[in-house]
């Protein structure tokens, strides 16, 4: 497994799952929208707005991106104090944190995955005045979520512990956001 | 071990994994799995994992943040914003230090766009800094000015920053908006201040534009504001005016500014990629943060720490001002390595008990939160929007000329944060008109 090899294979899955959660975001826009149009006009709200946008949309946007952020390096830290450390140090020292991480990820893959086949086998749903409304298949966003930054960060400590480059986006060249 | 020294050990905890680099989403989540796992067991640990990060997140009010986010970067992207600084520069560029008073309007204008200071800073960093340069500006003066300026755009709303604190303080987030109209407009006044002053000691800094504008270009100038003022109105009254929710508002201000930029041209395809992708990746990292803030609640509450700072704080006999004086300093430390969202989301579960037994109110703290961390995104290490208008501008704006620039309204933000404590009124006057 080589360095490039994984950049790919990271890359197609960053722009997976950043055009399901784009597709998410967009459709959050318009429903929510049209729901407003429809209450305006025919004073007739659309009555699963609410479930479908918290529900679907929602966990779409929250989390499927988590593995982009991670990829163009946007996660909230601070790294003002480790870059005090001496340069033999502070490789080691994010090494271990990105370990943690990985690890603390693959809890919330555990947990997530055991909870959305506990919804699916009980055909989880929210009850609106025009019926039940499943959703126990965006509780599968989780683990999609969670396991795939948990493999991501796992590469990342494998390939620092073999002497490899590290992954990010700056070195895929391909670094959409400005940064704003 | 008593719980509360479980509690005091997970604060501690906290603050080194963070100091190690730690992601502070992922730090704050771990340490409230160990600590509940100390006070409650693995059992009732694991069951908060399983609920927290689904129930926390699936919340209607929540669901404005990727709304107005993404209104925030397609206003930014499709260059919407520049009709307003030049409507502003035309009016007021025969005043003394004009266009850096026309830079704190355009600022203020996008702020009612955007919820987020960087991005307000960069807008006017790309259209007010070039034009204040070519007119001979100061380049500290003209940096420092839309840096500082660009705060205002966590304060006016919307504001991410407030919605978040609204969320987790399970407090109004219109109320709050409204509340943070007051302080968005105060804090824009004292820079205008700020530049008058030092413009009238110096006139140096800011030689007078001499270029002639007839009333037609002024009124035309106002034409090109007009979509963007149209859209505001739209976006902010549909929401003071209880037609919408936040997220309603959010939702059509996206869509309605994807509208205006088509009208204008400006909505290419890439902009709309760009928009999405950076409002992707801000959810990404910020929904993460309040999940793990929210784990923290919840461990700092079982363990009872809170009641124990109360305490301690009650038996020093700290009066109000005090303890807002304390949490001030506390914040502006913290806002000079952390970003806003971050310290604020560490910081919530141990201040909110606090500020709730010694009877301050919630919508005028969550506006002054929102004001201090602000003040940390223009001080000396990382003030994120002074790095920004430095690589926005270029080789113009070095990272120490636009510090140097800032430190004038940095004064001038600390006698508005006494003035906030003195008059609570400049925050809670507007929302109690509604």
């Amino acid at each position: 497994m080589t360095h490039s090899w994984f950049t790919s294979v990271v890359r197609t899955v960053d722009q997976a799952l950043i055009i399901i959660a784009a597709i998410g975001l967009v459709a959050m826009m318009v429903h929510i929208s049209l729901d407003i149009l429809s209450s305006l006009i025919f004073n007739a709200p659309i009555s699963v707005t609410s479930a479908i946008v918290t529900n679907y949309y929602m966990i779409a946007v929250a989390f499927l991106p988590i593995l982009a952020a991670e990829y163009r390096g946007n996660h909230i830290s601070v790294n003002l104090l480790t870059v005090l450390l001496p340069e033999g140090t502070r490789p080691k020292l994010e090494t271990l944190v990105i370990a943690i991480t990985a690890g603390v990820y693959l809890l919330l893959t555990a947990q997530s995955w055991q909870q959305a086949l506990h919804k699916l086998s009980i055909n989880a749903s929210v009850v609106e005045q025009v019926g039940k409304i499943p959703v126990w298949p965006s509780f599968f966003i989780l683990p999609l979520a969670f396991g795939t930054m948990a493999l991501l960060l796992i590469a990342r400590v494998v390939l620092r512990l073999t002497g490899q480059n590290d992954i990010h986006a700056a070195d895929a060249a391909e670094l959409e956001t400005d940064h704003v | 071990m008593s719980d509360a020294l479980i509690g005091s050990l997970g604060i501690i905890g906290l603050l080194v994994l963070i100091a190690a680099n730690m992601h502070i989403g992922i730090a704050l989540i771990l340490v409230s799995y160990l600590g509940l796992i100390a006070i409650v067991g693995s059992d009732a640990a694991w069951g908060m994992l399983e609920v927290v990060p689904y129930t926390f997140i699936s919340n209607w009010t929540l669901s404005s943040v990727p709304m107005f986010v993404f209104m925030g970067y397609i206003c930014f992207n499709a260059d919407l914003t520049r009709g307003l600084f030049d409507a502003a520069r035309l009016w007021l560029a025969r005043l003394p230090g004009g266009l850096a008073i026309a830079s704190v309007f355009g600022c203020s204008g996008f702020a009612a766009v955007t919820g987020s200071s960087v991005a307000c800073a960069a807008a006017m960093g790309k259209v007010a800094v070039p034009e204040m340069l070519r007119n001979k500006y100061d380049a500290s003066l003209a940096c420092g000015t839309v840096a500082a300026a660009g705060t205002v755009g966590a304060l006016i709303p919307p504001s991410i920053l407030l919605i978040v604190f609204g969320v987790i303080a399970q407090v109004s987030i219109t109320d709050l908006f409204l509340g943070g109209i007051g302080a968005g407009i105060a804090t824009a006044l004292s820079y205008i201040a700020v530049i008058l002053l030092r413009v009238t000691l110096n006139p140096a800094l800011a030689p007078r534009v001499t270029e002639q504008v007839t009333w037609t270009e002024k009124f035309s100038a106002l034409k090109g504001a007009l979509p963007v003022i149209l859209l505001v109105v739209a976006v902010l009254g549909g929401l003071f005016g209880g037609l919408f929710t936040a997220t309603q508002a959010g939702a059509v201000g996206a869509l309605m500014s994807m509208v205006v930029a088509a009208t204008q041209r400006t909505l290419t395809f890439k902009a709309l990629k760009t928009s999405v992708i950076e409002t992707l990746v801000t959810c990404g990292s910020l929904f993460i943060v309040t999940i793990g803030a929210s784990m923290l609640t919840r461990f700092l509450t079982l363990s009872g720490v809170g009641y124990m700072i109360s305490d301690a704080a009650a038996v020093l006999g700290a009066s109000p001002v005090f303890l807002l004086i304390g949490i001030a300093v506390i914040y502006m430390i913290l806002g000079m390595f952390l970003e806003p969202i971050g310290a604020m989301l560490i910081t919530l579960p141990i201040f909110l008990p606090l500020v709730g037994t010694a009877g301050i109110d919630a919508i005028w703290f969550g506006v002054f939160v929102a004001k201090l961390l602000e003040v940390g995104m223009i001080t000396p290490p990382i003030g994120m929007n002074v790095f920004v208008l430095s690589s926005t501008v270029g080789k113009a704006a070095p990272a120490a000329i636009v510090f140097r620039g800032v430190l004038w309204f940095f004064v001038a933000d600390i006698i508005l944060l006494g003035l906030l404590i003195w008059f609570p009124g400049i925050i809670t006057f507007i929302p109690q008109m509604f």
